[in-house]
């Protein structure tokens, strides 16, 4: 009697024990960490600064530039489309990179737009400090996925 | 030792776990989010004085605007994905829990 519920117990320990290693494996709500990711945030990020500090200058003098920032970010937003479960930072990617809508992609197609001649320098200044809080945003949820971590408080003004 | 052993290790270490990953986290969003707001706020104010200013183009104003809205897009997309990391956690630190507790009374 003393032996068999030495066993029971032990084997309902096990179960235990196989049903969480299983649970584990199975219900996971978002994506891993990725390196990759948010070596693509930051670089992209300090880029997307650098051209907006740029874009005083009429669009045609670093249309290169330009076209080359929209292509890595189209990489950077395939690349999250690849990783499981990520789709909240796929939709972030995919708001940065809309040219129709008003964070980077559309920053540029406002900088290409009548004229040409180079944005003026509140706006700009304005769209720079908005446009470095986006990336903010991105980076912040990357760094959360491998361990709770406060970002810092995006900067209000330009 | 025994199965009430077992339970016993597991919920002694579950408000720990808790602390660690979900607990605070509907205060915390609650606060962000008033932060966010209150910024928002400000920026209106500067972009209204620029505008009067002649500082701004009506365009400019738009866009920056719009661009106010798709910023509060990537806030909430950052407070859901935070939000997902946290349960995972604390759902990894419940099972490590049940495995190490379970392990110990084999």
């Amino acid at each position: 009697m003393i032996l068999s519920s030495f066993f029971r117990w032990r084997a309902v320990a096990l179960i235990f024990v196989i049903l969480a290693l299983h649970a584990c494996q199975v219900t996971k709500l978002g994506p891993s960490y990725s390196e990759k990711a948010y070596s693509n945030a930051t670089t992209l990020k300090a880029r997307s600064v650098a051209l907006i500090d740029l874009s005083s200058q009429p669009y045609a003098q670093h249309s290169a530039a330009a076209t080359q920032l929209s292509t890595d970010i189209s990489a950077a937003l395939e690349f999250s489309k690849g990783q499981p479960r990520n789709e909240v930072a796929t939709n972030q990617w995919a708001l940065m990179r809309d040219p129709e809508k008003n964070l980077i992609g559309g920053y540029l197609k406002h900088w290409q737009g009548p004229g040409a001649e180079g944005v003026s320098e509140f706006f700009r200044s304005e769209a720079r400090g908005k446009i470095e809080q986006a990336y903010d945003y991105i980076i912040c949820l990357e760094v959360n996925k491998r361990e709770g971590k406060t970002c810092t408080a995006p900067a209000t003004g330009g | 030792m025994n199965f009430d052993t077992f339970v016993d290790a597991v919920k002694s270490g579950i408000p720990e776990l808790a602390k660690n990953t979900v607990k605070d986290f509907a205060a915390d969003a609650e606060q962000d989010f008033q932060t966010f707001l209150e910024s928002s706020k400000d920026d209106l104010r500067r972009w209204t004085d620029a505008l009067a200013d002649g500082k701004l183009t009506g365009d400019e104003f738009g866009f920056l605007v719009k661009m106010r809205l798709d910023l509060a897009k990537m806030h909430a997309l950052t407070a859901t994905g935070i939000a997902q990391a946290r349960v995972d956690r604390f759902r990894k630190g419940v099972t490590s829990l049940v495995v190490k507790s379970a392990l110990a009374v084999l």
